[in-house]
Formats: structure tokens, sequence, C-alpha cells
């Protein structure tokens, strides 16, 4: 049997969890659920899956890969818009061979599976239903059997007591089904699908379980989830204190009431103190004084001195009030922050980088001097005013969020490019030159022919000549020589938050990428094309830039072709860019 | 043959047969879609099973392509990604753009 595991939602009442996590990889004991649901479907020799992904697929993807090292074999689906869970089914017709186990990505369920299977072949169900009884059902489908347990009708509770029984996330399906599902219309399993066997009074059954069952649905089940677990491994085992860490500082061991769960690398400093429950991911330092009680600090997390954490879920800079499901970011890194150190073999290669940068610029300088001298004298004569141009350029945009239940501010972060001035001191941008725009759609700004552009300025920017005091920023560090283009404040906010868009077509997230980059001189929209380009191309290009230049080891080694961290990748862009320059393609 | 066109009822489907899709052939594809549509294809699959690599002009060109099928009120389908292209499309949310499928067989039937 194939197993189907649904892991595409956004985990919309997670947030502002699931903004950093998909719910699938949200850990329980240090390891994330999905881990859990492939251990149980391998016991019961399961050995094809296919995960549906769509929100974050890379941390599903990059955990599972193609299931080499879970001796299995795991396929995608990568689901463009997310339609609904039956409507996931309906993408992966050639999946179906024979019945299908569908499993919920935020879900986790134990009992038997065989048994569960043979119920399922016995009544020649077409779609079977594990269910546990519920005493609080929110937003959930109560389902009604009759005495052979078939399925009679079920219908969707936002709020209710009492009993009532509801699906458990796990269902065996038959190919038949698909028939019944409609295409480019959203579709759930839970209600629709099950109304509308109902309906045509198809063969469904409902199966109980008896075992361990919970739903992640709020970031308090989280929370609780951790407990049960830590609950039931300190049941089986005689330790108190599940640790792989040993920087937990000898003062503060003695006072530890168990049982506590400290992942690996991590690190716990003078007068810590631990109250209630508490589970502490790999790689958390947690500094002198704090207090923490009844919480769950996940992995690389730094927490700061001297506070106290309650009943709060911890994720690198994100605080989540499980009591009120309230999350903030918090943007002081005394606070919290990421505790994310780069291996010393990055910080060898970023060196290399960083000495390249400074040699072949400080070449560049002195080769280009005479030559900038001269431009600078032209400046001066051509036009009134400076002979440089301080230019701000975007590296992240401001950031500010208000949601119902979280709250994220980030400032922006910018440098400043040093050009040649090109431009009459009085002349402004407006709606005249707008018009020029050589870019069809917002909100990347070129003029060909700006009449803001003086004489000596409009060769400077034919040949790109005005960008040589751009190497003195190089050598500054405030960029590479390699890397995205910087875009001015206006356009760079304008991208964060609307994308490249038109009536018909839009790429928002895709654009949003690029501010995960570092900007630099040469680089794949600056050597193939530039202005040339249009809207779209440029934003892929700037975007697969920032995804190259990524520094996750796990994706590092997935995306291999795609790395320009390699001295011939470097190398070879700034000659690309270098002879995109001298032909003047796309430079006005 | 560096692309391969076969239609498949009323679908195109087109086989990039480069182990590394680049600049060097992005032009020649980004004419072949445009081709395509002009002559009134609107439901078109694109297949990467065989590519390894999918440089950002490719992409690009893709992307392109897409833009002017959407306003012809078509869609251009994406199938076969190997690893790094996954990760590649997942990454940069290309995959909130194209409609994604695992194989030829489950896109065509998409379309239905």
């Amino acid at each position: 049997m194939k197993a189907f595991i649904l892991g595409a939602g956004l985990g919309k009442r997670l947030q502002p969890l699931s903004n950093e996590l998909p719910a699938p990889m949200l850990p329980i004991l240090n390891k994330p659920l999905l881990a859990y649901i492939i251990e149980y479907l391998k016991r019961y020799d399961i050995k094809e899956i296919k995960v549906s992904v769509h929100h974050l697929p890379e941390i599903i993807d990059s955990y599972l890969g193609d299931g080499e090292n879970f001796n299995l074999k795991i396929s995608y689906s990568l689901e463009k818009d997310l339609l609904g869970t039956a409507s996931a089914l309906k993408r992966i017709p050639s999946f179906f061979d024979d019945t299908i186990l569908v499993y919920f990505g935020n879900c986790f369920v134990d009992f038997d599976l065989n048994d569960f299977y043979y119920f399922h072949k016995n009544r020649k169900s077409v779609f079977s239903c594990a269910v546990v009884e519920s005493k609080s059902h929110q937003n959930s489908c109560e389902i009604r059997l009759n005495r052979n347990s078939r399925i009679v009708d079920c219908k969707f509770r936002s709020s209710g007591g009492g009993k009532s029984l509801i699906p458990a996330g796990v269902f065996l399906v038959e190919k038949e089904i698909l028939n019944h599902i409609p295409s480019n219309k959203s579709f759930s399993i839970e209600t629709d699908l099950i109304q509308k066997i109902c309906q045509l009074n198809l063969p469904a059954y409902a199966y109980f379980v008896k075992g361990e069952y919970f739903k992640i649905q709020f970031p308090k089940d989280l929370l609780n989830a951790n407990f049960r677990f830590l609950k039931l491994l300190s049941a089986h085992e005689e330790k108190l204190i599940f640790s792989y860490s040993n920087k937990i500082h000898r003062d503060i061991l003695k006072f530890i009431k168990a049982p506590i769960f400290i992942g690996s690398n991590s690190e716990l400093r003078k007068n810590v103190s631990i109250k209630g429950t508490v589970i502490i991911g790999d790689n958390v330092i947690i500094d002198e004084g704090t207090t923490i009680s009844n919480s769950l600090i996940l992995n690389d997390t730094y927490i700061g001195k001297n506070l106290e954490i309650v009943n709060s879920i911890i994720y690198k800079n994100l605080c989540i009030n499980t009591t009120n499901s309230f999350g903030i970011y918090v943007t002081d890194k005394f606070i919290l922050s990421p505790n994310i150190k780069s291996k010393i073999k990055d910080r060898i290669i970023q060196l290399i980088f960083r000495m390249l940068d400074l040699v072949l610029a400080s070449i560049g300088l002195i080769l280009f001097f005479p030559l900038m001298l001269l431009i600078a004298i032209l400046i001066k004569i051509d036009s009134k005013g400076p002979i440089f141009y301080r230019s701000k350029r975007i590296i992240h945009p401001l950031l500010i969020q208000k949601e119902k239940n979280w709250y994220r501010y980030e400032p922006e972060k910018a440098v400043f490019y040093l050009k040649f001035r090109t431009m009459k001191t009085e002349e402004i941008l407006n709606n005249n030159v707008r018009k020029l725009n050589v870019y069809d759609e917002g909100p990347y700004f070129k003029a060909k022919d700006d009449p803001r552009v003086t004489r000596v300025g409009k060769i400077l920017r034919r040949l790109s000549l005005d960008e040589l005091p751009l190497l003195i920023n190089v050598i500054k560090g405030d960029l590479s020589l390699v890397g995205i283009w910087g875009l001015p404040p206006q356009e760079a906010q304008a991208l964060y938050e609307h994308g490249v868009s038109s009536n018909f077509f839009r790429l928002k997230d895709v654009a949003q990428i690029r501010f995960k980059g570092k900007l630099g001189l040469a680089g794949y929209w600056q050597s193939r094309g530039r202005s040339e380009l249009s809207a779209e191309e440029r934003t892929i290009h700037d975007s697969v830039q920032a995804i190259s230049q990524i520094a996750d080891e796990k994706l590092k080694a997935r995306l291999k072709p795609y790395r320009t961290d390699s001295v011939k990748g470097y190398i070879s862009l700034i000659l690309d860019t270098i002879k995109s320059v001298i032909k003047s393609k796309g430079a006005y | 043959m560096n692309f391969v066109e076969k239609k498949v009822g009323d679908v195109l489907v087109v086989g990039v047969n480069l182990a590394r899709a680049t600049l060097q052939e992005a032009e020649t594809f980004k004419q072949l879609l445009f081709n395509a549509i002009e002559r009134g294809e609107r439901k078109i699959v694109v297949d990467f099973s065989q590519c390894e690599f999918v440089d950002s002009t490719f992409l690009g060109a893709l992307v392109v392509s897409l833009k002017r099928m959407t306003q012809a009120g078509g869609d251009i389908r994406l199938v076969g990604f190997r690893q790094a292209v996954r990760a590649m499309m997942e990454l940069t949310r290309m995959h909130k753009v194209f409609d994604c499928y695992e194989n030829v067989e489950d896109a065509v039937k998409s379309f239905e």
C-alpha cells in the first residue's frame, strides 16, 4: 500500500509559528511530527509515500528528500493553490493503483493499521475513515454512523459540547473516489467529500481508534503534545532528565526537577532556573539568570539574560504565549535571536571571497584611477553640483505586519552606493519622467533618454562608468563584487509589498526572495541584458541568485548545480558582467 | 533535437532534452513557446525530466511565456523536476506561479 501525506496547509491557526515551519515539521521532543508519521507508516511496511506541499515546501523536502535516508521512495505533489484536501487527491491520479492511505500531516494516530486495512477490505468500502471520540470539537467535522459503522452523515461544527465522533486524520481511499471530486474547485475530505459519498450512498465506513491521537491545530496543542510525549518517555525510562547536552552549568543541575528534555549542543548558563515541564531543542543557549517554566524552546534559539518565560513557545526571535496564542517577533538580539553559528568551512569560504573582493576591487581602483580623475573633472565642467552621488539601496525593506494574534516589526536595512553624479541636481522624478520607464510593469524603474541626465552623465551611464566608485563600497564591505543589484527605497518597498504585478499576472512571493540575498555588482541580471529584460525576467534572475547564495548546509547540497560560491562561478559572473557592460546591453 | 513536441489530445507536451537548460537554448525555447501560443495552443505541458539544471534565463523565458499564455486564457504546466530543479522551484516560490505535476500523465489529466 502507498501513503499520501497532506502537508501543504498554511496552518493559519498555528500562526505565527507556522510562518517559520510547516505544521508537519513542528517538533515533538525535538523530532518533527512528520518523523513520527513516517516511522509509523514504515512499521506497517509502507514503502512508497507522496507528500503534498505548498507552504514552505523546501523545509519538508530537505528533511525527507527522495527518501533514501529513510529507506523509502518519497515523491512530492507541489501544489500551486490550496484547493482543499480532497482536491489534493485529484491532482495525483497516477499515484493510485490500489487502495491509498491518506494521512493528515498535522495529526498523529497510533493504531493497528493492518486491522484498519482488513476492516476496509472486508466491508468492500470505497472510503474508510479512522474516527475518535471527542468531547470538545472546535472546527471539526462530526460524523454520524448507522449500527454497522457505515457513515451516513457528516456536519461541520465550529464549536460545541457533548461527545461526538470526529475524523482522526487517517483514511483509506479507493481510486474510484476521484470521480466524485470536482476539478478546479476547493473540495475537502472532511465534510465536502464525506457528504458527497453519503449523498451517493457509496459504501463508506468509520473505524474506531483506540490509541494515541492528537491533532496540532493551535500552538497550545504543540505544547501539550510535547508534554504528553515526555510523560510517555519518562514512564518508560528511569532517567528523569533526557539530556544530550554537556553544557549545563553545574550549579543548576542539582536544582532541575524532572522530567525535562534537553537536546544536543544546548547550553544552560549560570543561575538558570527550570520549573515545571520544559523541552529544549538542539543548539539552544539560555543565558544567565533566566527562568523558564512549562515551555517549549525550539532549535537554534538564543534566550537572553534575566528573563522569565512562562507557558510559551520560543523559536529563534519568535515568542508565542500559548495561553492566549499571541505571538511576537523580537527585534532585540539580546533578548531573543537565532543562535546560528556558521561552520569553520563556511567562514573560510566567506573569507576567501572577501579577500577576492578586496584584491580585485583594489586592482580595479588603481587601474581606473586616472579615468576616474578625468570623469570627476568632466562632471565639474559639465554641470553644477558635486562629483559623487550617494544612492540609498535596500538590503531588506521595512516590515510591519499586524495580524489578529501576532505582530512583526523589522527595521529597514540599507547601504549607500557611491556613484558619479549623472543628473542635474535640481531635477526631480516627476510623472513625465515616470512615463519613460522601460519596464511596462512596476515597480522597477529605468528611463531611456531620461531628461534629468547631464551630457557627461549620458555617456557615463551608457558605458556604466558612473558605477566605478562602487569599488570603494566593495572595499568598505557594503557589498560584494558578486551579488544582486541593490534597489532604491521606493522600488524595493513596492516590490516587497506588491511584487511585480499587472492585471492578470503577479509575482509577489517570488519577488520577495531577492531580499534574502547579498547585494553585489556582478550577477545574473547584470550580465544577461539588464534593462533589456522584462520585469518578470529580472525578478527571476534576482531570486535565483539570492537562493544560490543560501547558507543552509542541506540546501547547499541539493542546490549544487546552482551554487555561485565557487571561485569559478564568481569569476565567470564577473567576466560575464564585464562583457555585458562592454556591449552596453540594456544600459541607459 | 533539444526540444521535442508531442500532442496528447488537445495538450501540447514539450520535452526539454537538455541535461543543462541554459542561456544558449533559452531564446529558442522562448520562441518555441511563443509560436505555440500564437498558433492557438492553450494547454501546454513542459517536461523537465531530462534536466539536471535549469538556469535563471530559462526560468525567465518560462515566466514570460506563462504571462503571455495567461493573457490568452490558457496555461503552461510543468512536470518532471529533478532534485536541484525542484529545490530551486520551491525556494524561489515559483511553485506558486506554475502548476506543477510529477509526470506528464497527471499534468495532461489536470487539463480535463
